[in-house]
């Protein structure tokens, strides 16, 4: 997996890069790869965590993978998994189509601007970003100021934050390892 | 970035046109085509968490869970009864001073399955099965909501505790006849509601029930709830009141849609 860091944007070439290039080279690989990439492994997880969001669920956890996926993914990726993943929920909580995709969009697209500036593996960035968006939502849907469940989401968004830090960690040393 | 700039603003007008789309119903077919999927597997999904809940339960605390379960049960039959009881006795002296007056058509009822429940509750009766707009949503005779949004195979009803809710209501002393009181339920955080704009003379006591109005596209004489507690403030033009509702949302498995 490929792992794109504010420190590092261009990662160094390894002979496993040439190898998938060649075994990618047909031009409807390259499409696919181009498009999907790894995206099938979020939108899985996007999927089932909206088919809880529909069923009982009352926390966007969505949201949060979608912010938290946007921390480090390559920002092409980043705005096509906002996008689906927008209109998973859409479908799955009966919503207005788009309406979910567009706050997704606008979200994660400004988390690739701020991306640039602010490191965002810090503790604050990506808590803070899903508090205010969770919030934005909250006030708007429920039209009340207390969002008891947007402070519950930025908790969350702290525990991820380590949770990727330490899985970026790990994918860093084996990197080393292998050159 | 800039390289990206494009594709974001090409998803982005994707999702506004879809939007505009569906907000004017010209993609309602599809829509439906595509969601079938989705009801298809949250329904199960919200089952197995409800039969979980209750093993959950059971297994925390079986004897006192049950017994409040079957008091719970009790009380909310009592209460639909007793409103049932007053409701018909004011209806008979109505009758007896207004004979020969129409009176308004026997309501009809559809049942539906619940699938899911968020901030709204989605049932699975939608366009198709006739399904409009602001019809209300009950189950033994108490009022669940009223249909909020629709599809074709599914509507959302708002819930009494949702934050957007407001119904006019009247509170009643269960067994006594007349109204005590008029007022405005709102929904608050929580599961209890918020019994606004009620006149300091008017008397409202504990264990009152609080019953919609009729106004404002409600049936009338459905029971929501019961006054928990008073909120005595002599400085206020208004008082209010918190109330409980009569019936957990989260446990509900069957509703009935009101056709009037």
């Amino acid at each position: 997996m490929k792992v794109y860091s504010t420190v590092q944007e261009n990662p160094p070439k390894f002979r496993g890069d040439e190898l998938n290039k060649r075994k990618h080279s047909s031009f409807g690989m390259k499409l696919h790869t181009l498009v999907w990439g790894e995206c099938y492994l979020i939108l899985f997880l996007v999927f089932f965590l909206a088919l809880l969001q529909g069923a009982f669920l009352k926390l966007n956890l969505v949201l949060l993978l979608v912010l938290a996926w946007a921390t480090f993914r390559p920002p092409r990726e980043v705005v096509l998994v906002a996008f689906a993943s927008g209109l998973i929920l859409d479908l799955a909580l009966g919503r207005p189509l788009g309406l979910f995709a567009l706050v997704f969009l606008l979200a994660s697209y400004l988390l690739l601007l701020y991306r640039r500036r602010f490191d965002s593996l810090h503790p604050l960035f990506l808590p803070l970003f899903v508090f205010l968006t969770a919030y934005l939502l909250f006030l708007f849907d429920q039209r009340h100021w207390f969002g008891g469940s947007c402070l519950v989401l930025a908790l969350l968004a702290l525990g991820v934050r380590y949770l990727l830090v330490f899985l970026i960690g790990r994918v860093d040393q084996s990197q080393i390892k292998l050159r | 970035m800039r390289k990206v700039f494009p594709l974001f603003l090409l998803l982005f007008f994707l999702s506004l046109f879809l939007f505009l789309f569906d907000f004017f119903g010209w993609i309602e077919g599809m829509r439906g085509f595509v969601q079938k999927p989705f009801l298809f597997l949250e329904r199960p999904i919200y089952s197995i968490f409800q039969s979980s809940r209750s093993i959950v339960g059971e297994f925390v605390d079986r004897t006192e869970s049950q017994r409040i379960i079957e008091l719970q049960t009790q009380l909310r039959q009592l209460a639909v009864d007793q409103n049932q009881l007053v409701t018909c006795l004011e209806e008979n002296e109505r009758m007896r001073k207004l004979l020969g007056t129409p009176l308004p058509p026997d309501w009809q009822f559809k049942m539906s399955r619940v699938i899911g429940l968020n901030e709204k509750l989605r049932i699975d009766l939608g366009s198709k099965a006739g399904v409009e707009e602001g019809m209300m949503v009950v189950s033994e005779n108490i009022y669940i909501g009223r249909v909020n949004s629709i599809g074709e195979d599914y509507n959302l009803v708002q819930l009494p505790t949702d934050l957007n809710s407001k119904i006019p209501v009247v509170v009643k002393k269960p067994g006594g006849t007349g109204i005590q009181a008029r007022g405005l339920l709102v929904g608050q955080l929580g599961e209890n509601l918020l019994l606004d704009r009620v006149l300091q003379d008017e008397d409202v006591r504990q264990g009152d029930l609080v019953v919609t109005s009729g106004e404002e596209g409600y049936l009338p004489d459905l029971v929501i709830g019961q006054i928990k507690e008073v909120k005595e403030k002599t400085a206020e033009v208004y008082q209010q009141a918190i109330v409980t509702s009569l019936i957990d949302y989260s446990s509900l498995r069957l509703v009935f849609v009101i056709f009037p």
